[in-house]
């Protein structure tokens, strides 16, 4: 059994207890449920689990929380036949499945599908995408925008949905509909329904039409260079700890010398492949500490506080923290890359 | 309160500093302490070790591991296929699709269907008897050429000179006016001009757009499939009301046996592009082994000039395919794109780099099959051709699609290039919106007869 474990599984004081469990798991589980989702999705959540723009993440990042809460509560009865030997595997594990079974259910076949209806809803003239009075979303032909034709009726929604064979054989008799432009397939709808649907709602009727299946998901990583980071031209791997250091305290300055939208973007975004943000890996490394890092990114020491208990952030954050387009959060990535990468060769940093 | 710490930090507390676990007083408070005592910051460089089990730093700021996570989003979708990214956002969605096979196949399956969907854009579905009223008229009125509605335009001229006469039947007949048009009797009736506007009072009427237009736009150009009305102004004389709009109506018709005698013209000058000989199906050299009945088929670019100079291969899946690779060979049978092993489920790919303009190539797909290769074309069907649209033609394209909207014109040029797809879209385009339009036409049974 893990030694981290011990005193909550002997606690015998209720309070005692739930609060060395809420130890555990913001000290212990916590940091490794954010950084293997970060890892495995690119799903950012803060200290807080919260991510204002992305809620998917927030709903994996608690399911997971709650699975770990609910395993190690039952591990106080079950201790001696399924002992944990290291918390930060165990969770990682349960961190990483949840990963999985989203790839699972998140089908890019149906993503695909979706771009498809969204670039035909906004290119045909015919078709048209519009928000209610009452704030939905929702499609149908561009004249029911006009005449503020309501929803279609709910009838015609389950029929379609309960027997999509009644639709194909009045709409498309005798004919395969995949091989049925997408133009007039979504026209047909449209028809059979009468009035306006959610998007969302569109998608689902035409993929249980198309039969649009997935294969096996593929998770995202497979594909990445994940495992052969060391080949990767600007990966620092050196031989000593101390050269290490070197290069950190030299990759510092140089952000310091960087812009300052672009010296703050990469210190918020930055990420290193194990997940670990850049002010915890200065601190990690004693290239600088948080009053230093304070100083010299002329940030008050609360507000830098406070940014490095949600760093790393997504592109949508960074961009809300300073005040600007994700589209301008990217492009300074790149150029705060692209400049400390050519530093890194022009002082002969050894690969 | 701020918290001001005297003492070392405890290994617990030191251990919530690191996991960021603690309030925001706390953590500022360690942070001001770590500032001034050597012994707290090497216990604080422990702790993190310890999080990562003694394992050494890897300090990496390779673009591609940081952008690993960035997976394009539906509006960078289109961008991409519309080539509105600037360039260093593009030069980052490269890095990312180098890498990421998911949205690799996402872009190719985007670019592929959008290919193919476009002529379907041009294809009406709007609801019958549910158009809206202004639609409706619209329709009606803009029916573009008075070639394809002579019948409306006659209506519409004697509607006209039988509200106008009745008009000023009535502005005469009042007792007030009569003894003023006797005193004009015994002047001078002005001669009649159809172009002078002297003492006239002008007209707004909506017409059939043919005539002229407020917006400026040339003349053999069709208006917007709805929503626009085209106005003219129609002058007229109090006293000769009937014979200036009868006039003006003779001016019209003449602009428009000038425009149809145009369009003939330019029907009768199309000629079949060399280019289609270059591209011709031919047999080509046998590729490898024979193969019996298990084939698929390559489906775009499809013996073709295409527009874009990075085309997305498609092609139907084999059943029981483990892989594909798509290879591309210039003119002089040099290898110029590879796709690399692509999974089981791709259907469509697109090179990064884009292809040379002005040149013809071909292209195979190779899919293994139970450690077999199946290749398509087969070695004996005919080679997969295509060309990539010159860079000066697409210039002239990029500048034609500025500068107007007429289907015709549009089809005249993919016509003469070589693209018999696009121009048989543009002139059935042009045929749904004047379906008596007997150049478009002909011009269309031409392009046809090329295939």
């Amino acid at each position: 059994m893990d030694l981290l474990l011990l005193p909550f599984l002997y606690a015998t004081e209720d309070y005692e207890r739930e609060h060395l469990l809420s130890e555990l798991i913001l000290v212990h589980a916590a940091p490794f449920v954010r950084r293997t989702l970060r890892q495995r999705l690119g799903f950012y959540v803060d200290s807080r689990g919260a991510n204002p723009h992305n809620p998917e993440a927030e709903d994996l990042y608690h399911d997971v929380i709650a699975k770990v809460v609910e395993r190690l509560n039952g591990l106080r009865a079950d201790q001696d036949k399924h002992p944990i030997n290291s918390l930060r595997q165990y969770v990682t594990g349960i961190a990483a499945n949840a990963c999985a079974d989203y790839l699972r259910a998140k089908s890019p076949q149906r993503a695909r599908l979706k771009y498809r209806i969204r670039d035909v809803l906004d290119r045909h003239p015919d078709f048209a995408v519009w928000r209610t009075d009452a704030g939905e979303t929702v499609c149908g032909f561009s004249v029911w925008r006009a005449e503020s034709i309501r929803r279609g009726a709910a009838h015609r929604l389950n029929l379609l949905e309960e027997n999509t064979e009644q639709f194909k054989a009045a709409k498309f008799p005798r004919m395969d509909l995949a091989s049925v432009p997408l133009t007039r397939v979504v026209a047909g709808v449209f028809d059979w329904l009468g009035g306006s649907v959610e998007i969302e709602t569109l998608v689902r009727l035409l993929s249980d039409l198309l039969e649009v299946k997935d294969h096996a998901a593929e998770s995202l990583d497979d594909k990445e260079d994940v495992t052969s980071l060391a080949a990767s031209e600007a990966v620092l791997q050196c031989d000593t700890y101390d050269d290490t250091r070197e290069v950190m305290r030299l990759m510092w300055d140089e952000i310091c010398r960087l812009p300052e939208t672009q010296r703050l973007t990469i210190c918020l975004s930055f990420e290193d492949a194990s997940g670990d943000d850049l002010f915890s890996l200065m601190l990690d490394a004693r290239i600088v500490t948080l009053q230093q890092i304070s100083e010299q990114l002329d940030l008050p020491l609360s507000r830098l506080v406070s940014l490095w208990k949600r760093a790393p952030m997504d592109n949508a954050s960074v961009a809300d923290e300073l005040n600007a387009t994700r589209q301008q959060v990217y492009k300074w990535r790149f150029l705060a890359l692209k400049a400390l990468r050519e530093r890194l060769i022009a002082v002969g940093v050894r690969r | 309160m701020p918290i001001t710490i005297s003492e070392h930090i405890s290994v617990a507390r030191m251990e919530k500093f690191c996991a960021r676990a603690s309030d925001d007083a706390e953590l500022i408070a360690i942070a001001e302490h770590l500032a001034v005592c050597e012994d707290c910051q090497r216990l604080c460089h422990e702790v993190f070790a310890r999080r990562r089990d003694f394992d050494p730093i890897v300090f990496s700021i390779a673009p591609e591991t940081i952008l690993r996570h960035e997976h394009l989003s539906y509006e960078q979708l289109v961008s991409y296929a519309e080539h509105r990214f600037e360039r260093d956002e593009r030069d980052l969605i490269e890095m990312h699709l180098e890498m990421c096979g998911r949205c690799r196949e996402d872009v190719a399956d985007f670019l592929s269907f959008r290919e193919r969907i476009e002529p379907e854009l041009a294809v009406s579905y709007a609801p019958v008897g549910r158009t809206a009223w202004r639609d409706r008229v619209s329709a009606w009125w803009g029916r573009s050429l008075p070639l394809g509605k002579p019948a409306y335009a006659a209506l519409t001229a004697v509607l006209l000179v039988g509200v106008v006469t009745a008009t000023l039947l009535i502005y005469i007949t009042q007792p007030s006016r009569v003894s003023d048009r006797q005193a004009r009797q015994s002047s001078p009736v002005p001669q009649h001009n159809a172009s002078s506007t002297t003492h006239a009072d002008e007209l707004s009427i909506p017409t059939p757009p043919i005539i002229t237009n407020n917006t400026g736009t040339p003349a053999n150009s069709e208006p917007r499939s709805s929503g626009q009305t085209n106005s003219a102004r129609i002058t007229t004389k109090k006293s000769l009301g009937a014979i200036t709009v009868a006039s003006t109506e003779r001016s019209r018709q003449s602009d428009e046996r000038s425009r149809a005698a145009d369009e003939e013209l330019l029907a009768q000058n199309i000629e079949r592009p060399d280019v289609l000989s270059q591209i011709a199906s031919e047999s080509g050299v046998l590729r490898g082994k024979e193969v019996g009945e298990n084939s698929f088929e390559l489906l775009t670019p499809a013996r073709a000039v295409i527009a874009m100079d990075r085309p997305t291969f498609s092609w139907r899946p084999l059943p029981g395919a483990a892989n594909y690779r798509v290879q591309v060979a210039d003119s002089r049978n040099r290898e110029v794109a590879n796709s690399g092993e692509l999974s089981s489920s791709s259907t469509a790919w697109t090179p990064l780099k884009p292809l040379e303009r002005g040149e013809v190539y071909t292209w195979v797909v190779t899919a293994t099959v139970g450690g077999d290769e199946v290749i398509s074309p087969a070695p004996t069907a005919a080679e997969m051709r295509f060309k990539v649209l010159s860079a000066e033609g697409r210039r002239e394209l990029d500048s034609l699609q500025r500068s107007t909207n007429s289907h015709l014109a549009r089809g005249i040029f993919y016509a003469q290039e070589g693209m018999i797809v696009e121009a048989e879209r543009e002139f059935r385009a042009h045929i749904n919106l004047s379906p008596r339009s007997s150049p478009a036409r002909k011009l269309l049974r031409t392009v046809q007869s090329w295939r």
